[in-house]
């Protein structure tokens, strides 16, 4: 693996270790828990909860570790709740109970994604943006809240973010609280003020990187910025469904792992450099900050460059735990300055399989390397980071999609050696295409080749015949496969538990397999 | 907000007994402690979780630095009136904007439309207040040749906002399958002209909904867009989609 040759390999076994340092678990634990509570209550019973854990953290001041989780879990709960309070009241939320129209100017801020298509409609987009100025009824009211827009894909398909318009919106009720309202908007945009020069630039290079992929075929092309810069606007349904059904969705978002792929590979590069070690560390945060701008600088944006700049410190320095908390602090610090953010699922897989990186892969490395023969040991942590992050995120997908995807570990390993590859010279062709439309196609075609792969890869995995099992979803799926999870990750550390396990698992494939036939 | 300061124990201890805090704390638990212990990964065996009285002091400032910022937040989006809208008859509303820093605001003597369909070079044109339809058309470079313009008038004002279709159905038309119940008069109807007696004539409007047409004109100046019909009670939905494409501004 490139990322290994970041650092020393961590060769300081023998010299005493300090304790694991989890002073601010209960930090976290209480912030993230207290901003997840608010999702489920209005604002005032948040804030009358909060008020209680606040005296039972007076009740339990002698114990500081848990009266501080109590203060932050009142804080998380105080802090959400304030957020929901603002987002529900005022003349948007009272129009949006309402049902009514309105003219408004809106903040783009994220890149239209179109929607599903439907029978009976024209192509529709969705996006996010920030509503600045309502006009209904006669009254204008200037404001700052985050809205969903659901619009044709013909006019509103080419906007950029930070691009302000105006438009006439049907203004409704959203599902979930952290946005404020959903506006549905039927006619072309009245254009205010263009995109800001850096998300031109940045739009630039991401149109670029479509152009490179244009070249390929249909599959490939579509997947190609998908991996790169999270841009999903040209995969197609069933590529989208293969996708999610083999638990490989996270490489067509901007995750962590594109970041740790990105920021370890200029590190690598300027190893070639005469560069001293001050400049390289420049270089090296000048690429990420590109980086977070090309893949659109969102909350998620920065919540993964966040994370995968823990990870490749924990696997460069060769000492994950020294990492735990910085992962805690970074949680703490999102649950309480972006609450809506903390509650996303995207969140919390992103927080469980760094987690699962820094706790529960190193101890399965040095397993793996008794395990594997001598010869390929070497793949011990290639293959145990990847495995730990998808079990710690198994509970949550099943929530969300209600089904255990089992495929999601052949499907993973096997996407392993492509995933790099391909975002290294999508990334490479996208820069090229400033340059050189020709070169940029020609890079273009080689990242299809990984590509290739990784659409058959999810393509079979996704048609195996125990692809997916189908759980609860909510939060009885969530229990149901923790419990599956954490007892078979118990099972395989006893040789007994392990034979258990493959016999399970022998049964369950013939079943399906009989079943199938 | 009520006040942070809880974490401040008086008499508090160091709990220096020599063993991890974490074991010390799965002490606490019985059996189930012991069987968790056992399987602690590694990489947390014998973790420190005491953030100490100083640390968790630190820490209670953050929280309440966290609830200072979520009301600023929320004071700083949160809705206030603006500076009423210049009532130009013709002008629409969406254009004029004034920003909350002022700085910038977009040029109130301008009107922006969005001319589609057989022109030479459609897409958004920008001109002057006052302009005509037959201006936006010259601006993008005239009507392709052997398309007719006659479902228009070329003389109407520009609004800003607007969309011209040129040799286009209207779209809400297409949407609209409803051939039965045909116009009953030869061409849309001008809401900012219209009497009660034209808007009588449409299906679905009875004197009553008319008459609360023409007090929602009187009230707000004018309409600027057809959609503001919607903000007149009693035609949401069903009876404004189909009453659309029977009135124009």
């Amino acid at each position: 693996m490139s990322v290994r040759s970041l650092g020393p390999p961590g060769t300081f076994e023998a010299a005493p270790k300090p304790p694991p340092d989890l002073r601010l678990l209960s930090v976290a634990v209480g912030a993230w828990l207290g901003v997840l509570m608010a999702s489920v209550f209005v604002a005032s019973v948040a804030w009358i909860l909060a008020a209680c854990v606040l005296v039972a953290a007076g009740l339990f001041r002698r114990r500081t570790a848990l009266a501080v989780g109590l203060v932050m879990l009142a804080a998380g709960l105080a802090v959400a709740g304030i957020g929901r309070h603002s987002r529900a009241s005022g003349p948007l939320a009272e129009l949006a109970r309402r049902g009514g129209v309105a003219q408004v100017e809106l903040s783009l801020s994220s890149d239209p994604q179109p929607l599903p298509l439907q029978p009976h409609s024209p192509p529709g987009v969705v996006l996010q943006a920030q509503l600045r100025l309502l006009h209904t009824g006669g009254r204008r009211w200037l404001m700052r809240q985050p809205v969903l827009i659901l619009a044709p894909l013909a006019s509103w398909g080419g906007l950029l973010p930070s691009t302000r318009v105006a438009a006439s919106a049907d203004v409704q009720l959203p599902s979930g609280s952290d946005i404020a309202a959903v506006l549905v908007i039927r006619r072309s945009p009245v254009l205010i003020r263009g995109p800001s020069p850096l998300q031109r630039w940045a739009g630039h290079i991401r149109s670029g990187l479509r152009r490179a992929s244009s070249g390929l075929p249909t599959a490939e092309r579509g997947l190609l910025p998908g991996l790169v810069v999270g841009d999903t606007s040209r995969m197609r349904t069933q590529d989208i469904a293969d996708f999610r059904a083999s638990g490989l969705t996270h490489l067509t978002a901007v995750s962590g792992a594109n970041v740790a792929i990105v920021v370890a590979t200029v590190c690598w590069l300027l190893r070639w450099t005469p560069l001293g070690i001050r400049m390289r560390a420049i270089s090296s945060a000048l690429a990420l900050l590109g980086f977070v701008v090309l893949a659109r600088p969102t909350p998620s944006v920065v919540r993964a460059a966040a994370m995968g700049l823990l990870a490749l410190a924990a696997i460069g320095l060769g000492r994950p735990r020294s990492l735990l908390p910085a992962l805690l602090a970074t949680v703490t610090g999102f649950a309480l300055f972006a609450p809506t953010l903390a509650v996303r699922p995207g969140f919390a897989l992103s927080v469980l399989a760094t987690l699962a990186l820094l706790v529960l892969a190193p101890g399965w490395t040095d397993q793996l390397r008794h395990w594997l023969p001598r010869r390929i040991s070497f793949l011990a942590q290639g293959l145990a980071a990847p495995l730990a992050a998808q079990v710690a995120c198994a509970p949550i997908i099943a929530s969300i999609s209600g089904a255990l995807s089992v495929s999601a570990v052949p499907a993973n390993l096997l996407a392993l050696p492509a995933v790099p590859l391909a975002t290294v010279l999508g990334l490479l062709a996208a820069l090229l295409s400033l340059v050189s439309p020709g070169l940029a196609a020609a890079v273009g075609a080689v990242a299809g080749v990984p590509c290739w792969w990784l659409v058959h890869v999810a393509h079979a995995c996704a048609h195996l015949p125990i692809a997916g099992l189908t759980v609860p979803s909510g939060a009885a799926g969530l229990v149901c496969v923790g419990v599956i999870t954490v007892a078979t990750v118990m099972a395989v550390r006893r040789s007994g538990g392990r034979r258990i396990v493959a016999l399970t698992l022998v049964i369950l494939t013939a079943a399906a397999v009989g079943g199938l036939h | 907000m009520p006040s942070e300061e809880t974490a401040s124990p008086p008499g508090w201890t160091p709990g220096g007994s020599g063993r991890p805090e974490v074991e010390v704390g799965l002490d606490r638990w019985g059996p189930l402690g012991d069987f968790v212990r056992d399987r602690l990964p590694p990489a947390v065996r014998g973790a420190r979780l005491d953030p100490g009285v100083r640390g968790a002091l630190a820490l209670a400032v953050v929280a309440l630095a966290a609830a200072i910022t979520a009301v600023v937040l929320a004071w700083t989006s949160a809705a206030r009136p603006a500076a009423a809208a210049l009532r130009v008859p013709g002008v629409a509303v969406p254009s004029l904007s004034s920003t909350p820093s002022g700085a910038e605001s977009a040029i109130a003597a301008d009107v922006e439309v969005d001319v589609a369909g057989k022109v030479r070079r459609p897409g958004l044109v920008k001109l002057a207040a006052g302009a005509r339809v037959a201006d936006a058309l010259a601006a993008t470079g005239g009507v392709l040749p052997g398309v007719s313009t006659a479902g228009f008038s070329l003389a109407r004002k520009l609004v800003d906002g607007e969309q011209i279709l040129v040799g286009l159905p209207p779209p809400a038309a297409v949407n609209a399958p409803s051939p039965g119940a045909g116009p009953t008069s030869a061409g849309p109807v001008d809401l900012n002209t219209a009497t009660v007696a034209d808007l009588d004539g449409l299906p679905g409007i009875g004197p009553v909904l008319a008459q609360r047409i023409l007090d929602w004109r009187a009230a707000h100046g004018s309409f600027a867009s057809v959609d503001q019909l919607r903000e007149v009670s009693g035609l949401g939905g069903k009876k404004f989609d189909t009453l659309a494409p029977l009135v124009r501004v």
